[in-house]
C-alpha cells in the first residue's frame, strides 16, 4: 500500500523566518482594522486590497519564475504563507483558485504568451480567476459536461453554461473545461478542452445563487455565442479532461482542506483556557492530534506535488477527512460553550460558530463529494 | 528509507514469512513461545538494531528499529521484540551493554509506583502488564523513593509470576517481587528525563506495529473484496463497500503518516508532543479500522479460522498500551495551558527543542 504513504517533511529554516514575517503582517492588519478573522475565507473573505497587499509582499505566485512575476520560492515557503493566512482566517477568497491552481496550470500547459500576459498580474494580487467545471446536468459525473466550443475563424464559439461557480462576480477569467469534439459515448473523456474565458466578453452573463446564508459567493455563469481567440486554448485540444484532472491535486490537498474552520477552533481554546477547563482543553487535544496528521498528509503531497509525483489517492483523502475535520469543529464547539451562535454577533465566538455551522454543508461537496473521493480511493486502493 | 533499511527490513520479512504461519499464530495464543524464531531474530541481529557496536550492539539507526516494529505488527509478532529493543535502547543509553536475551517492561502509561523499598537490603513490589514477562530474562522498570530515580533491572527468576494476556491473547504478565534482595538486582542513577524517554519509545512502538497491523488488515480486506462475489459482482464493485474501504484508506495514510513523521521527530529529540499526537491519532483510528474491516469481512471475519482477527485484536490490544488516547491527551493538554491567547496554532507548528537543548523538558512526569 505504498500509494497511502507520502513523506515526513521538516520545514526548512528559512520557512521559520517567513512564518513570523507573515505572523506579523496579519497582526498588524487586523490591528489596523482593515481585516477580520472569518471561517471559511479562502471562499467567504473577499478583500480586494488585501489581495493585493499580499502580491506586493510576493506572498503570490511564490514558487513561480521570476521571469513570470513570481518569487521562486520553494514550495514548502509557499505552503507555509498559505497555512499562516487560512489559520488566521484571512479574506484570501479573491486571489486564491488563481495563485493554486490556474497560475499553476497555466505555467504547466500555457503558451509563452499566455504565461507572459497572466501570470505577472495574478502574482501582483490583481487578476482572479475562477474554476468552470460543473454544470446543471454534469456535478459529480463531470465527464456528462455539455458546454460546447464551435471553431471559427482565429478562435471558438462559445455556448453553454457552468454553475456553482464561486467567485465569478469578481474574477476577471474563468478556466472553462468544454467539449470541442462531439461526445463519443466509448471514451467520454475524449474530446474535451481547457479554454480561459475572458468574463467581460460579450455573450457571457453571470447570475447570482444565494446561499442558504442570504451570502453570495455562488454563481451560474452563461455562454451565449462567447468569441475565445484561438490563443486561450490551454494546451493541447481534446486533453482537457487529463489537464482538469492533474489540477485537482492541488486543489484537493492543501491546507485549506483542514483550516477552514480553525479560526473557530482556536476562538473556542482561548476561552477554554481563560475559564481553565480542562476537560475541554483534553478534547481539544484530540482534535489536535488529528490536526497534526491532516497536516504532515499534506505537506508530504505538497513536497511530491513538486517533484510531480502523483498524488491523487492521498490527496483525496486528505480532502475527506479534512473536510470531515472542519464540519466537526463546529458541532465540536456547541460541546463547550453556551455561547449561541449567530452572523451578525459581536462576539466573536458566537459569530465563527455561526459562519462554521451555516459554511459547513459545502465543505464536504466542493472540490468533489466525498462520496466521489471515496470511490476515487476506493478503486485505486484496489488496482494498487 | 535508507538502502540499508531496506536491506534490513527484506531479511526480517523473510524470517517472519517463513515463522509466522496462521498455525503458530494459534500455538502462541495457547502459551508457546516460538524459541526457534527469537533464535532466528536473535542471531540475524536484528534484535540489536540502534545500538552501536561497541555497546554490543548491531548499528543501524532508532528508525530501523521501530520500521522493524512495524513489520513485526504486519506479521503480527507473538514474540517481546519492541519490548526487547526497548529494554536495550534505554540500558545503553545509560552506558550498558545491550544483548539479544528476551527483555522487558511494562506497557502500562504510569508503571511507576509498582517498585518499592522496604527493610534495608532488600526490595519488593510488582510490575504488571509486563509483555511476555513469563518467558523475559530481565525486566527494567524506575524507582522513584530516593531524590533521585533510578533505573532497576530485575531478574524474571526472583518474581511470582501472575499470568495475564492482552486481547491479542499476548503474554501480559504481573511480576510480584516480595523482598528480592538488592544483591540480585542492578541499580543505576538516570535523569529524570529518562522516564519520559522510556514511555514515549514504548508509545511509538505501538504505533509502529499498529501501522503495521492496519497494513495488514487492509492486503486481507482487498484481497477478499476482489475475489468475494455478491449480486453477480465482486464486493470491489459495490459502492457500499468502496466507501468503507475508502475509510479504511484515510486511516492507513494517516497512520503512516502519523508514523514517519513521529519517527522523524525522535530522531532530533525528545518529540513528547508529536508522539503524543501520533498514539492519540492512531489509537482512534485503530477501533474505527477494526470495525470497519470486520464489517467488511461479515460472519467469515468473525471466526476463529480466519486470520483478520489476528491483527484487529492486536489493534485493540495495542490502543491501550504505553498509554491511552486519554492519558495522551492529558499530556497535551497540560502542554497546551502554556499556550498563550490565540496560540493553538503556533501550538501546531511549533517545532520541538532539539535534543540536548535546555529547553528539552519533561511533560509527563513533574
Amino acid at each position: 500500500m505504498n500509494v497511502l504513504e507520502v513523506p515526513a517533511v521538516s520545514m526548512p529554516p528559512e520557512a521559520t523566518e517567513l512564518r513570523r514575517q507573515v505572523r506579523d503582517f496579519l497582526k498588524e492588519e487586523i490591528r489596523e482594522g482593515r481585516i477580520e478573522s472569518k471561517c471559511d475565507c479562502w471562499l467567504s473573505g473577499f478583500s480586494a486590497s488585501f489581495s493585493k497587499r499580499l502580491g506586493s509582499r510576493g506572498w503570490i505566485g511564490m514558487t513561480w519564475p521570476k521571469e513570470y512575476g513570481g518569487h521562486e520560492r520553494s514550495s514548502l515557503e509557499r505552503y507555509t504563507v498559505m497555512e499562516e493566512l487560512l489559520a488566521f482566517g484571512a479574506p484570501v477568497a479573491g486571489h486564491w483558485i488563481a495563485d493554486r491552481q490556474s497560475g499553476p496550470l497555466l505555467l504547466k500547459y500555457g503558451t509563452e504568451d499566455q504565461k507572459r500576459h497572466f501570470l505577472p498580474k495574478i502574482a501582483g494580487g490583481e487578476c482572479y480567476f475562477c474554476i468552470g467545471l460543473s454544470e446543471p446536468n454534469a456535478g459529480s459525473d463531470l465527464a456528462a459536461i455539455q458546454t460546447r466550443a464551435t471553431k471559427t475563424e482565429g478562435g471558438w464559439i462559445l455556448n453553454g453554461s457552468k454553475i456553482w461557480t464561486s467567485g465569478a462576480h469578481f474574477s476577471h477569467y474563468m478556466i472553462a473545461l468544454c467539449r470541442t469534439e462531439d461526445l463519443d459515448p466509448k471514451d467520454r473523456h475524449a474530446g474535451m478542452s481547457q479554454l480561459i474565458v475572458d468574463l467581460s466578453s460579450p455573450g457571457v452573463s453571470i447570475r447570482p445563487i444565494i446561499l442558504m446564508t442570504g451570502e453570495h459567493h455562488f454563481n451560474e455563469v452563461f455562454f451565449d455565442d462567447v468569441f475565445i481567440p484561438d490563443e486561450r486554448l490551454i494546451g493541447t485540444k481534446g486533453d482537457g479532461w487529463a489537464q482538469s484532472m492533474a489540477e485537482l491535486a492541488y486543489e484537493r490537498s492543501g491546507p485549506e482542506r483542514f483550516l477552514s474552520t480553525f479560526p473557530l477552533l482556536n476562538e473556542l481554546t482561548n476561552s477554554l483556557l481563560e475559564k481553565e477547563d480542562h476537560q475541554g482543553l483534553i478534547s481539544v487535544s484530540r482534535l489536535m492530534a488529528r490536526l497534526w496528521s491532516l497536516r504532515n498528509l499534506s505537506i508530504g503531497i505538497a513536497v511530491q506535488l513538486e517533484k510531480d509525483v502523483p498524488s491523487n489517492i492521498s490527496a483525496a483523502l486528505v480532502k475527506d477527512m479534512g473536510t470531515q475535520f472542519e464540519q466537526e469543529i463546529a458541532e465540536f464547539a456547541r460541546e463547550y460553550t453556551d455561547v449561541i451562535p449567530s452572523v451578525g454577533s459581536s462576539d466573536r465566538l458566537s459569530r465563527l460558530m455561526a459562519e462554521s455551522i451555516l459554511q459547513s454543508p459545502g465543505f464536504t461537496l466542493r472540490g468533489g463529494t466525498t462520496e466521489i473521493l471515496r470511490g476515487i480511493v476506493a478503486k485505486e486502493v484496489i488496482k494498487a | 528509507m535508507s538502502d540499508m533499511q531496506t536491506i534490513i527490513l527484506q531479511s526480517a520479512e523473510k524470517i517472519f514469512t517463513k515463522h509466522l504461519t496462521k498455525e503458530m499464530l494459534e500455538r502462541a495464543e495457547a502459551g508457546y513461545f516460538p524459541s526457534d524464531l527469537w533464535q532466528k531474530l536473535q542471531e540475524s541481529g536484528l534484535l540489536l538494531l540502534g545500538i552501536e557496536e561497541e555497546q554490543g550492539g548491531n548499528g543501524g539507526d532508532l528508525a530501523d528499529g521501530f520500521k522493524l516494529m512495524q513489520l513485526a505488527g504486519k506479521y503480527a509478532a507473538p514474540i517481546p521484540i519492541a519490548e526487547t529493543l526497548i529494554t536495550n535502547w534505554i540500558l545503553a543509553e545509560i552506558g550498558l551493554r545491550a544483548s539479544g536475551d528476551i527483555r522487558s517492561l511494562s506497557c502500562l502509561f504510569e508503571p511507576d509506583r509498582i517498585v518499592s523499598t522496604e527493610a534495608r537490603g532488600h526490595i519488593s513490589g510488582m510490575i504488571s502488564h509486563v509483555p511476555y514477562g513469563r518467558d523475559a530474562y530481565k525486566v527494567i522498570t524506575f524507582m522513584l523513593s530516593e531524590e533521585e530515580p533510578s533505573l532497576v533491572i530485575l531478574p524474571v527468576s526472583s518474581a511470582r509470576i501472575e499470568r495475564n494476556q492482552n486481547l491479542a491473547a499476548e503474554a501480559r504478565d504481573t511480576l510480584h517481587f516480595n523482598s528480592v534482595s538488592t544483591q540480585e538486582i542492578e541499580r543505576y542513577p538516570i535523569k529524570a528525563v529518562m522516564r519520559e524517554r522510556t514511555i514515549c519509545i514504548g508509545a511509538l512502538a505501538r504505533v509502529a506495529m499498529m501501522t503495521g497491523a492496519m497494513e495488514r488488515i487492509m492486503d486481507l480486506i482487498i484481497e477478499h473484496v476482489k475475489t468475494r462475489h455478491q449480486f453477480g459482482r465482486p464486493l470491489a464493485r459495490q459502492q457500499a463497500i468502496q466507501q468503507h474501504i475508502a475509510l479504511l484508506a484515510g486511516e492507513l495514510a494517516a497512520a503512516k503518516a502519523a508514523l514517519n513523521n513521529a519517527i522523524a521527530a525522535f530522531e532530533s529529540g525528545l518529540a513528547t508532543k508529536e508522539i503524543a499526537l501520533a498514539k492519540i491519532r492512531l489509537n482512534e483510528g485503530a477501533g474505527r479500522f477494526a470495525q470497519v474491516a470486520h464489517q467488511i469481512m461479515a460472519a467469515i471475519g468473525f471466526t476463529h479460522e480466519h486470520s483478520l482477527h489476528h491483527s484487529t485484536r492486536r489493534l485493540w490490544s495495542y490502543r491501550d498500551e504505553f498509554g491511552t488516547e486519554g492519558d495522551w491527551s492529558k499530556i497535551i493538554a497540560k502542554q497546551l495551558k502554556q499556550a498563550n491567547k490565540n496560540g493553538l496554532w503556533e501550538y501546531i507548528t511549533g517545532q520541538h527543542a532539539p535534543k540536548g537543548d535546555k529547553n528539552e523538558r519533561s511533560t509527563i512526569y513533574r
